[in-house]
């Protein structure tokens, strides 16, 4: 009788064994098995303390499609860790994954925590207000695109406080990246291109709207 | 005699018990009582040694693929909570359409990557616009961030036309979508 449940047993782990390894298989076949035990081990740690495991899987598919050594893969997928974790301490628990991996962009692109601190309550609860994640992208990119971290910051907060929303956003934000592939100053495309923004958003309000 | 009439009797004719004589018949099943009772599934090897089995070789092999499809299915339960619950955050339920265009009249091959694709080469190939020019693809995206690039024969590049994603940890930049969430 006990054999039959052995044998029941070891089928039933047989069946779970084999989904699991499929899961771990995703990870590009041509990484090393350290580096795949490695990221893997990353991944579980970041999915425990509910954190994006997947952003680790997608950041070593990335490094193998760009050729990039094991090396190099392990060293973004642990930057990529620990900026998330960092990221989950300035947002809070309630933070999405879209907002922690945006958020951990623009820790990458050197953004100090208590700016993104600060954008994120200047976007507040509004139904309307662009999502964090939007928020923190824009602030993200304009600082990697030279643009100073104040003035990045100031312009995104005053046009949050000005009622901007996801278009607006993505449009302050398109408009600024093509001024500077264009040619333009990072710092005075930003500037202009906010007031553009601001004044748009002024036309409109309602008469008599402060 | 028609074909149906005579079918329809030879029928009743098969159905019809052969008369036997009450003797035999009572003779008949005393033997059958008396028969020593055997295990209705019973094999007995060409060794000799009689082996009783619970179950036929074929009823067991069902019950074990029974039980393998069991074990994978609880395997996907067990693994796919975690799995969904990062693929779509706090996603709207429903796709949105996202057209993707590339100018690239000199490639041979142009396919899209992204984290929507786990960065594969061969998921989502491009098809050639009709004037020879660009490279289309429209792609059902669930709302949200989304990064991605072109590999344009065999070679990562970055939408030109979007802007680009920060962490930029390989060299070689990718590009960023929001894809709408249905607000205003």
């Amino acid at each position: 009788m006990s054999k039959r449940f052995v044998g029941i047993a070891v089928l039933l782990l047989t069946g779970v064994t084999t989904k699991v390894d499929a899961q771990r298989h995703e990870l590009p076949a041509r990484l090393k098995l350290a580096t795949r035990e490695a990221v893997t081990a990353l991944a579980d740690s970041l999915g425990a303390a509910g954190l994006p495991a997947r952003a680790v899987y997608d950041k070593a598919a990335e490094g193998a499609l760009k050729n990039a050594s094991d090396a190099q893969i392990l060293s973004a997928v642990r930057g990529l860790a620990r900026r998330l974790r960092d990221s989950r301490a300035v947002l809070g628990a309630d933070a999405s994954d879209e907002a922690l991996l945006a958020a951990s962009s623009a820790l990458y692109a050197g953004v100090p925590p208590a700016v993104i601190r600060r954008a994120a309550d200047a976007r507040g609860d509004k139904a309307t207000a662009p999502s964090l994640a939007l928020t923190l992208t824009v602030l993200g990119s304009l600082v990697s695109r030279q643009v100073p971290v104040e003035l990045a910051a100031g312009s995104i907060e005053a046009l949050l406080k000005r009622g901007a929303r996801d278009f607006d956003l993505q449009q302050f934000h398109t408009s600024i990246e093509g001024d500077i592939q264009g040619g333009g100053s990072p710092s005075e495309a930003t500037a202009a291109r906010t007031q553009n923004i601001l004044n748009a958003l002024n036309s409109r309000r309602p008469p008599g709207e402060g | 005699m028609r074909d149906d009439e005579l079918l329809t009797r030879s029928i009743e004719a098969w159905r019809t018990p052969v008369p036997v004589r009450v003797a035999w018949r009572a003779a008949l099943l005393r033997d059958i009582a008396a028969a020593p009772h055997l295990p209705r599934q019973t094999i007995v090897r060409d060794t000799g040694v009689r082996r009783v089995w619970m179950l036929r070789p074929a009823t067991a092999l069902t019950a074990a693929a029974l039980l393998l499809v069991a074990g994978l299915a609880l395997g996907a339960l067990l693994t796919r909570a975690p799995s969904d619950m990062v693929a779509v955050p706090n996603a709207t339920p429903g796709l949105t359409t996202v057209r993707f265009l590339i100018v690239a009249p000199a490639a041979r091959q142009v396919s899209l990557v992204g984290d929507f694709n786990r960065w594969d080469v061969n998921a989502h190939p491009m098809r050639r616009s009709h004037d020879g020019q660009s490279w289309l693809l429209e792609l059902p995206l669930e709302a949200g961030r989304h990064t991605y690039a072109f590999v344009v024969d065999g070679d990562v590049v970055r939408d030109p036309a979007a802007p680009s994603v920060v962490d930029d940890d390989f060299g070689v930049p990718n590009s960023i979508i929001f894809v709408a969430d249905g607000r205003t």
